[in-house]
């Protein structure tokens, strides 16, 4: 179903015919690579399809697929989260992170969110901005419809004003959470620890570490930016500074 | 007399003790009576002092405070110049329960560096006795009798003060204990201490005085001397090589005889001769109060360095024992644990200002309480110092918490011992407060440890197009925006249009017949199951509406008479008119209760029905 609306909505593919190659070529050769374990040189196919701008789901599964091979898990953890933002129900994506996560250094104990706050997430994560685009317009379509019935209605005139009411309210809903969709794929708050030991600073221009380090492909939240620094809160709810270079944005 | 100035003096000596070191110390009484009000007095030695900490009182209650004095003064000791400030902070308090309590320590900030109080003990009874209350404000006591009370000058070997040291080599930590004795052939009214000797390298303690109040006899050169303890101290050296403890100042107030040759004359041989008594005249020769200032002799020692070692020295030194207990041993997340480490033994416990305790990371956990429970006692520090650590357990599970070693210098073997708790394991249940659990991540982490990775997706591609402004592209709102107003367009336009043609009440004329059938089939439905009440009502309602919708007429002007009017001019023969009216009647007589006359409902129903047709029928004609 959701497959059937977003090809529906796919209006326009902005697929780059000029290139002697078609992204879908050269995805299947890099999947043909990646077969027979020429793990390096897929990689460098994928990227070359990354490069010119494609955004994937699949394609970024499979870059974070490789570096697990090439055992890059920093790398790994970032391909996968970002594919896991594209489409954040999806088994295999949530799968494959867990394994590499496992493979870590470390272990953060992950802070659980707030049960409305959890609910909300996965059902704005249910389709793409897109859906909940089409679905506001045609919810408020109807809406505006029962609105006209209602109006003109002799008998059954409750009935079609609870109908009214509900489906612009449906419709609102529809449109807060393709707004909160839209704001979680363009979220760049979170980032990916790409240096081992990276000592972390109660504040920045504190001479000592704080004691608390990262471990490399530990997931943080940047929550203050200045100058060469990042303030980050990690998946337990600690706060620490940490120098920017040791950081890649998911 | 003797035992108040020797209980001032004390409590001026622990005042200024504090100036051999950075200190910062609690005083108040031992005990009270319940309702009485008493200080407790901190002091620190000195006025760069921030981020004091009011100690924990229990069950004492502030009166007052904490009021903050300051003073200093400057020595010469030796023609060196000494500057001193000290900052005192005073509490009144009022005790108003009796038991024994204790006031817990408190912080401060001196010079960047935080400092403890001691804790204080205080006994609080119904009715404090003589003897308690003397023990802090100090009551006369009788003197004892000077035999040998024939000096007359008061020279070095008529008093003297002797400064006594139980050890004259000690490693570095290691208790050294130094009496000043006051050596006296003749009474004393009265004695100060000029100052403190300020001794470098040692860390003093006090020993409470008021416990024993000696004043003893002693022999020497064949004289007989009262011998007063005047201050005890217990010296912890803190640096190696030849040390000097400096002697101690004080000024004396002594009683010294004087013999008055003098003869008493007045004039009257009678009372002259009884003056002159020898009797009298012992009397009369009396004592003189004579002002001097002694020294003790300073004591040299030897401090020699502890050995080198690898081991997480704790810096105790004497011969210790560790206990540990730890409470609940099984409780919930988010819940507090009562970990106790006791070091109970005899050294220089008061020093000791760590265990090493390595607590897991689940555990979070606060600087622990030091509660002390020691006596100052001749030999050294004899008791316990213990740590209360608070954690709590954030994760649930089964966790650890690996024994403690603490390493000491024995003093006796003279070399360092480690010795171990045990180790504590606590099970931890899961609390109301945290819904996901480290223990589940942990586990399932393990699991995925020996997974591996799903395969690539070899289908389509299926890039996005994305654009990351959807929402905030005007298009959206353009699209809500059109819709909203050809709703409001249409309602108006169609309001205009209903409104020019009167087409609201042409829709009812033709929709009366409809809605009259409606409900005669409600009716229908009421006379079935035997509902009459209803079944009139609705039947007088269709015929009213359908009237009121078939001949327009206003609402308002229903009634009888409009009625047949409206009828009348439709050219309804009166036949029908009167059936008509006959039926609203009887409707209307069983609704309000006029008659209890029950037609058939049947035959009302039919009849209805066939008016209603008859009425339409003669409309169209």
């Amino acid at each position: 179903m959701k497959k059937y609306i977003l090809v529906l909505l796919l209006t326009c593919i902005s697929v780059n015919n000029l290139s002697a190659e078609t992204i879908e070529e050269k995805f299947s050769k890099a999947n043909d690579l990646y077969k027979s374990k020429e793990y390096a040189l897929a990689l460098d196919k994928y990227l070359e399809i990354k490069n010119e701008n494609t955004i994937s789901a699949d394609l970024y599964y499979n870059i974070g697929n490789t570096y697990f091979r090439l055992s890059d898990y920093a790398n790994s953890i970032l391909y996968f989260e970002r594919a896991l933002k594209l489409e954040p129900k999806n088994k295999s994506i949530q799968n494959n992170l867990k394994v590499v996560k496992a493979r870590l250094k470390g272990d953060t104990y992950i802070l659980s969110n707030f049960l409305l706050f959890d609910l909300w997430k996965s059902l704005y994560n249910s389709f793409m901005p897109k859906t909940w685009i089409i679905l506001t317009i045609s919810l408020f379509l109807l809406s505006g419809i029962c609105f006209i019935i209602y109006y003109y209605a002799i008998d059954r005139k409750v009935l079609f004003f609870y109908t009214f009411l509900s489906l612009s309210l449906l419709s609102v809903l529809s449109f807060s959470l393709g707004l909160s969709r839209q704001n979680y794929l363009n979220d760049s708050s979170y980032a990916i620890v790409f240096d081992d030991n990276v000592q972390g600073k109660d504040s920045i221009d504190s001479k000592i570490d704080s004691g608390l380090s990262f471990y490399k492909g530990q997931k943080v939240k940047i929550i203050d930016d200045l100058d060469a620094w990042y303030k980050l809160r990690l998946e337990d709810g600690k706060e620490v500074w940490g120098m920017k270079k040791h950081f890649v944005i998911i | 007399m003797k035992k108040y100035i020797f209980i001032s003096l004390l409590s001026l000596i622990a005042f200024f003790s504090g100036y051999s070191q950075n200190s910062f110390r609690a005083e108040g009484p031992t005990a009270i009576g319940v309702g009485e009000q008493f200080r407790v007095v901190y002091t620190v030695n000195s006025k760069k002092i921030s981020n004091f900490v009011a100690p924990d009182f229990g069950e004492f209650q502030v009166v007052a405070g904490p009021m903050q004095s300051s003073s200093s003064y400057s020595s010469n000791i030796n023609g060196v110049q000494t500057h001193n400030t000290s900052v005192t902070l005073t509490y009144i308090l009022v005790a108003n329960k009796e038991g024994t309590f204790t006031i817990g320590p408190s912080r401060i900030n001196v010079e960047g560096s935080t400092l403890k109080s001691n804790a204080l003990k205080i006994n609080v009874s119904k009715n404090p006795t003589q003897t308690q209350r003397s023990q802090y404000q100090g009551r006369p006591q009788a003197q004892p009798s000077f035999q040998q009370n024939n000096v007359t000058v008061l020279d070095d070997k008529a008093i003297f003060v002797k400064a006594i040291s139980n050890k004259s080599t000690a490693y570095i930590g290691q208790e050294i204990i130094i009496t000043y004795k006051l050596y006296t052939l003749v009474p004393v009214s009265e004695f100060q201490v000029n100052k403190m000797p300020v001794n470098r390298g040692f860390w003093i303690e006090e020993l409470d005085m008021s416990k024993d109040p000696s004043i003893s006899e002693e022999i020497i050169d064949g004289k007989v001397y009262h011998v007063a303890t005047l201050r005890k101290v217990i010296a912890y050296p803190q640096e190696s090589g030849k040390l000097t403890i400096a002697p101690l100042d004080i000024d004396v107030q002594a009683m010294i005889k004087v013999n008055r040759n003098k003869r008493v004359s007045t004039g009257d041989p009678f009372f002259d001769s009884f003056f002159n008594d020898p009797f009298f005249q012992s009397m009369q020769s009396g004592y003189e109060s004579v002002k001097k200032n002694i020294k003790s002799n300073s004591i040299s020692v030897d401090v020699k360095p502890l050995p080198n070692t690898n081991l997480n020295f704790s810096g105790g030194i004497g011969s210790f024992s560790i206990k540990a207990s730890a409470n609940p041993l099984k409780c919930k997340t988010n819940e507090a644990i009562t970990l106790r480490y006791t070091i109970s033994g005899e050294g220089n416990l008061s020093l000791i200002d760590k265990i090493d305790l390595n607590l897991p990371e689940e555990f979070e956990s606060y600087d622990p309480n030091i509660i002390d429970n020691y006596n100052k006692t001749q030999s050294g520090i004899k008791g316990s110092r213990t740590f209360e650590y608070i954690i709590i357990p954030r994760v649930e599970g089964r966790i650890k918490v690996s024994k403690v070693d603490f390493v000491y210098f024995d003093i006796n073997a003279k070399q360092y011992k480690t010795i171990s708790t045990n180790d504590f394991e606590f099970e931890i249940e899961k609390g109301k407060a945290d819904r996901g659990s480290y223990e589940k991540q942990l586990s399932e982490r393990e699991i995925y440890k020996n997974k591996d990775v799903e395969y690539i997706k070899t289908e389509k591609i299926r890039p996005v197009s994305f654009n990351s402004f959807y929402f905030s592209h005007p298009y959206l709102y353009i699209i809500l925006a059109i819709i909203l107003l050809s709703v409001i367009v249409f309602i108006f336009l169609q309001n205009k249009k209903l409104e020019s043609s009167k087409d609201v009440v042409n829709l009812r004329y033709k929709t009366a017949r409809k809605l009259a059938n409606r409900r005669f089939k409600k009716a229908k439905a009421y006379m079935n199951a035997n509902m009459k009440e209803e079944f009139y009502d609705e039947v007088a309602k269709a015929l009213w509406n359908y009237l009121l919708d078939r001949f327009k007429i206003e609402k308002k002007e229903l009634s009888f008479d409009n009625v047949e009017d409206a009828l009348k001019s439709n050219n309804i023969d009166s036949q029908t008119i009167e059936r008509l009216i006959t039926l609203l009647n009887s409707c209307e007589f069983v609704r309000f209760g006029y008659s209890k006359q029950e037609e058939g409902l049947v035959g009302l129903y039919n009849e209805s029905i066939e008016t209603i047709s008859q009425i339409e029928s003669q409309i169209k004609r």
